[in-house]
This record gives structure tokens, C-alpha cells and sequence, in this order.
């Protein structure tokens, strides 16, 4: 037999004869899964946008409305004015190409919108990616507060009221994304994370306690035999994983992945199998189990705060971002969005699967190195 | 590389050749030589650290070597350790096997990595295990079997490739005097089949069981020879006199 499958089944056999184990497998996803999706709320800060500002104003009015908003959008803290342009599609582009959060639009007569005798009627259009639906209502948040402080202003001032309306439009569907939809891909790359990491490191310090490792690496085989094996065995349980958080996700919470399935079921085993190398990095630097447990938390636990799973990445100080982009599962969590929320390709995530490639590749070889000291 | 060993010295299945290894400031193994024909059971002596079982290690091509040079079954060691490794039956000081699986699994799982069939394996294991009283066991957890057959597991994996060399590492720790019984009379049919064995153990009782024995103390190999011509040379009775002997420094 292929020495390989020899070791995965070996494992897959150790980890189902284990009931416990068996139960964290199904329970853990499941249980962290209703938590998440329950639990997700929030504001955000700092978003970068555009604004398009195409009010030309009008002569009763001392100040035109679109700077007025414009004014007041300044010192609001939940936005960060990265640039201000003339042609809303080109603006929409840096909103794709994911530079910034949104899209602020001011049409032509937002102004004479103020003026009863015209009787026009205009929308101001924020732009968004659907898949941050925090950013995007930290956005409309801002530009309704600004736009009611505005109007208010106006009408006191010149005793006018608008007939303007602010409309949402999405970046890459028709229809808002919300609740355990948005959470659904963070879950999915950081419990595959978590739970490869914590069981394949506890399984290769076992083989130390044991004694296992003396038989083991005294075998016929080689160390790149014995890294495709866990390769193989823990990718399986990355896929039963990512299975069982979109199964519940699914027929639980109703959840709807845009994306296509297979195309996230190929990303999710790409990216375990760096968490399985990364695994048995720390596995070989551990002394035991307390360690190596504490070291995968060590990994695991600021990967929630820093991925974008739960805070939008540019929505954090700039030097914490430096740390999200050496993060694995920011590209994890990126990629899956793009997959899953904003129904994108695979070259569409080109940037996140070059890193997670990086990330398979430096954890091999730390798992390699690391286990220097022995000839085996 | 070819698959055939470089040199076949007649007859010598371990060439050990001037021997260090260290681990840091500690000379774990030092200046050792030795060879060990076919056919013989030799038993590795010395207390607890004395460098028996790194000695072993060094053979199974498991640590890199600071100085000398070891052949096993004609295979230069570590260099080409996967073909000697293929003809050695290895049994671990530790328990060395997998508490998750059976026994059964744990067979199938070295055989498969030895490149046996599983049919094969299942086989040599019905054989192996109505040997080892473990027949109505196979398909229990290790977890749930005693110390003693734990150990009888442990051993019929390294039975399982009927391998020309058997390294047994203290196979008998924790062994009651029944099974240490049965097991020394397996070796000593083991031995009639060709095979041999090479078995370290601190209890003096049992070295005197085998063909040759050689002594070890903090690194050293402090003697080699048939234990009761060394016993008749030195006019000891037992090999904790001869070990004494030789903390004083009184060794002919």
C-alpha cells in the first residue's frame, strides 16, 4: 500500500476509535457555529471611502447640501475620507478592487432638490461590499446622520426641505447580506484552524508520550512519508469540518453561499493543509501536550480578532493591520468571502491563494527543520 | 543506488566500528566497537544510562553518529538505513504502540509501512498472537489490555516481517516471571530459525541467557565475551560481581 494512506488511515482510525474525540469533531463545530451566529454585531471605524460629490449647488443657498454633507462626514470617526472624484464608476472600482469601503455619491441637484418650485427628486447612492455588511451600515450610519444634520441646518437656515432619498447599492449582488451569512466563511476557515491545529498537534505529541515515535521512526520510512500521511489524514477531517459548519449553516440558519461549493471545499483543504504543516511545526518546538495546546491557542486566539473575521481588517489602527497580513487566516477568511459572499473565481483570489501557498510552504519547512535533530 | 548491501562479511550482521555519539557535554556512547555474527543471541548489559539503548538507536539509524562507523546486514548506517531497516525487527524500550487502535490495527498499520498485504499481516498476526496468548485480545483497544500484553503486542510487531535481525530494547520490563519465561524460549527458537537477536537489559539473570553479552558502563563497552567464560575468567559467580569487579577496576 501507498506508505502515505498507510499513515492516514492509521490516524483516521486512532481519532474514530476516540468517542471523545469523535464528539469534539461533530460538537465543536456545531456548538462554536450557533455562537458565532448568534453573536455577531457591531460597528465599525475608520472606513476609507470616496466620495463623489457632483452637487453643483444652488444660488439660494449659501452653501451647497453636498458639502455641507460633506462637511459633516469629516469629523465623523466611523468614516476616513481616502479620496474625493468626479466619475462615480471609476470610484467604484477602488470598491471592487477592495482599496476602500465604499462609494458616497452626491448627484448633480442634490441641491435643487431643496427647491419646492423644481420639484426634483434625487438619491444619494452609498456603494458597498455586501460581504462587510458592518462597514456598509457604518457607511449609511454616517451619510444619514450627515444628511439629516444637513437638512436640518438648511431648513432652519433657509427654511427649504429636501425631497432626497439615500439608497444603498451592492457591489456585487442585488440583495444585502446579512446575519450568519456574513460570518459563515470566518467560521468555517477559523474552526478548520483551530480544530486541525489543536488535534494534529496533540496526535503528534502523543506519538512523543507514547513512545510510538521510536518504533515509528525507526520504520523503512522517510520524514516527507510521514508529513504527506498527517497531510492526508488531518485534510480529511479539515473537509469533514467545513462540511458539518456549512451543513448546519444551511439547514439551521438557512444561510446562502453564493459562491460555488466545491470551488469552497477545494479552498478550505488548501488551507488546511497549511494549518496541519503548522501543526506539526509546533509539535516538534513542543516538549509536550500543555505546551503544544498552548501554542496552537497562542495561534488560534488572535486569529479571531485580526483575520477580519470579526472586525474588518481596514476598519483596525494601522499598525495592527501589519500583523493581519501575516496572519493565515485573514487570506482564509478573504478568500472565502470572495467565494462564498461575493460569488467570485479562483482568479479572483489569486492574492489569498499566493499567500496561503507562502503559508503551506513556510510551515512545511518549519515542521522539516524543526525535526532536524533526527536522522528519521 | 543499488539495493544490495556494499560489503557481506561473512557471517558479521552488526559492524560496529569505533563508535561516539554525544548529546552536547554528555558522550552518551564512547568509542565503541563490535560485531555480532549471525545466528547469535547477544545481550547488551549495564545499568539504567549507560548507553544501551542510544547505542541501539545509533543502529536503528535513528540519531546522526559523532564519530565511527556502523553496517548492519551489509547496510551502512544512517546512510542507507531504509534497507536495513526493512530486515529488522525493532521493539522500542517504550511501549511503542498505539493506544487508539487495536492490536490488530496496530499490526496492519506496520505492516502496511513494512510493505506487507494485509492479508498477509492478518495472517502472521493469527500466527503471531496464539503465540503471544493475544488471539482472543486483537480486536480490543490497547488501552484496555494489561502491561504485560501490551507488551506481548509490542512484540509481535516487531515479529511481524519475520525480520533476520530482532533489536529487542529491555523487552522485558515490566514482564511477570511467566512471560519472561515464554518470551526467552521464544528467542531461543527464534534463534534455532537463523534469526539474530540483539536484546539489552539491565537484569543480570537474563543476560546470562544469551550466547555473548557485552558489558556497558557510562558509554563504554567495558567487556564482551560468553557470559559464563567471563564469570569463569574474572572467579565471579553471578555478572553483578563481575560489574562490581569492574567499578574497582579489577577486570582481567
Amino acid at each position: 500500500m501507498f506508505i502515505p494512506f498507510a499513515i492516514a488511515i492509521r490516524i483516521f482510525r486512532q481519532l474514530t476509535n476516540d468517542h471523545r474525540t469523535i464528539g469534539m469533531i461533530i460538537g465543536v463545530p456545531i456548538i462554536i457555529t450557533v455562537i458565532f451566529g448568534y453573536a455577531f454585531t457591531g460597528e465599525t471605524y475608520n472606513n476609507p471611502i470616496i466620495i463623489v460629490n457632483l452637487d453643483k449647488g444652488n444660488v439660494l443657498l449659501s452653501q451647497s447640501l453636498g458639502d455641507r454633507i460633506v462637511e459633516k462626514l469629516k469629523s465623523d470617526d466611523r468614516i476616513t475620507i481616502y479620496d474625493k472624484l468626479n466619475d462615480y464608476s471609476v470610484a467604484k472600482e477602488f470598491v471592487l478592487n477592495r482599496t476602500i469601503a465604499g462609494v458616497i455619491f452626491l448627484p448633480e441637484n442634490l441641491s435643487n432638490s431643496l427647491i419646492p418650485i423644481l420639484n426634483v427628486s434625487v438619491t444619494i447612492e452609498i456603494f458597498y461590499d455586501e460581504a462587510e455588511p458592518a462597514i456598509g451600515g457604518s457607511i449609511l450610519g454616517a451619510v444619514s446622520e450627515a444628511f439629516a444634520e444637513s437638512s436640518n441646518d438648511i431648513r432652519e437656515e433657509e427654511g427649504l426641505t429636501s425631497l432626497t432619498t439615500i439608497q444603498r447599492v451592492f457591489a456585487w449582488g442585488n440583495e444585502e447580506i446579512k446575519g450568519l451569512d456574513v460570518t459563515l466563511p470566518g467560521i468555517i476557515g477559523y474552526i478548520s484552524l483551530f480544530l486541525i491545529l489543536l488535534l494534529t498537534v496533540l496526535l503528534s505529541v502523543r506519538e512523543d508520550l507514547e513512545g510510538t515515535k521510536a518504533r515509528f521512526f525507526s520504520a523503512p520510512i522517510n520524514r516527507w512519508q510521514v508529513m504527506l500521511g498527517y497531510l492526508i489524514g488531518m485534510t480529511i477531517f479539515g473537509i469533514i469540518i467545513s462540511a458539518i459548519v456549512l451543513f448546519v449553516s444551511l439547514v439551521v440558519f438557512n444561510a446562502e453561499v453564493r459562491g460555488d461549493l466545491i470551488l469552497v471545499f477545494g479552498f478550505v483543504l488548501y488551507f488546511a493543509m497549511g494549518s496541519v504543516m503548522l501543526a506539526l511545526f509546533l509539535a516538534r518546538v513542543a516538549r509536550n501536550e500543555f505546551q503544544a495546546v498552548q501554542m496552537a491557542v497562542i495561534v488560534a486566539i488572535p486569529s479571531i480578532a485580526l483575520s477580519g473575521f470579526m472586525v474588518p481588517i481596514n476598519t483596525l489602527p494601522d499598525w495592527l493591520g501589519i500583523f493581519s497580513n501575516l496572519i493565515p487566516l485573514t487570506y482564509a477568511v478573504s478568500g472565502l468571502k470572495s467565494l462564498m459572499l461575493r460569488g467570485l473565481g479562483v482568479e479572483d483570489i489569486a492574492i489569498e491563494l499566493l499567500a496561503i501557498t507562502i503559508y503551506i510552504i513556510l510551515a512545511f519547512l518549519g515542521a522539516v527543520f524543526a525535526s532536524r535533530e533526527t536522522v528519521a | 543506488m543499488s539495493n544490495t548491501p556494499e560489503k557481506v562479511t561473512q557471517h558479521a550482521i552488526i559492524t560496529i566500528t569505533n563508535l561516539t555519539k554525544n548529546f552536547g557535554k554528555l558522550l552518551a556512547v564512547n568509542n565503541v566497537s563490535l560485531t555480532i555474527p549471525k545466528g547469535e543471541i547477544f545481550g547488551l548489559l549495564g545499568p539504567n544510562g549507560a548507553g544501551k539503548t542510544t547505542l541501539i538507536h545509533c543502529l536503528m539509524g535513528i540519531y546522526k553518529l559523532k564519530t565511527g562507523k556502523i553496517t548492519v546486514m551489509g547496510y551502512d548506517i544512517p546512510k542507507r538505513k531504509n534497507l536495513a531497516r526493512q530486515k529488522i525487527g525493532f521493539m522500542p524500550q517504550e511501549l511503542a504502540i498505539y493506544l487508539d487502535l487495536t492490536p490488530l490495527q496496530n499490526a496492519l498499520f506496520y505492516g502496511r509501512i513494512y510493505g506487507l498485504k494485509d492479508n498477509e499481516t492478518k495472517k502472521k498476526v493469527d500466527e503471531l498472537f496464539q503465540l503471544l496468548e493475544l488471539s482472543d485480545k486483537k480486536n480490543n483497544l490497547c488501552r484496555t489490555l494489561s502491561g504485560g500484553q501490551k507488551r506481548r503486542v509490542s512484540l509481535g510487531i516487531s515479529l511481524l516481517t519475520e525480520p533476520e535481525l530482532l533489536i529487542l530494547d529491555e523487552p522485558t520490563v515490566g514482564v511477570d516471571p511467566i512471560l519472561r519465561q515464554q518470551f526467552w524460549h521464544y528467542f531461543t527458537e527464534l534463534k534455532k530459525e537463523g534469526r539474530t537477536i540483539l536484546i539489552s537489559t539491565h537484569i543480570t539473570d537474563e543476560a546470562v541467557r544469551t550466547d555473548r553479552v557485552g558489558l556497558m558502563m557510562e558509554g563504554k563497552m567495558l567487556a564482551v565475551g560468553n557470559p559464563k567464560g567471563l564469570m569463569k575468567e574474572n572467579s565471579v559467580e553471578t555478572l553483578e560481581e563481575l560489574f562490581i569487579q569492574f567499578k574497582k577496576g579489577g577486570i582481567k
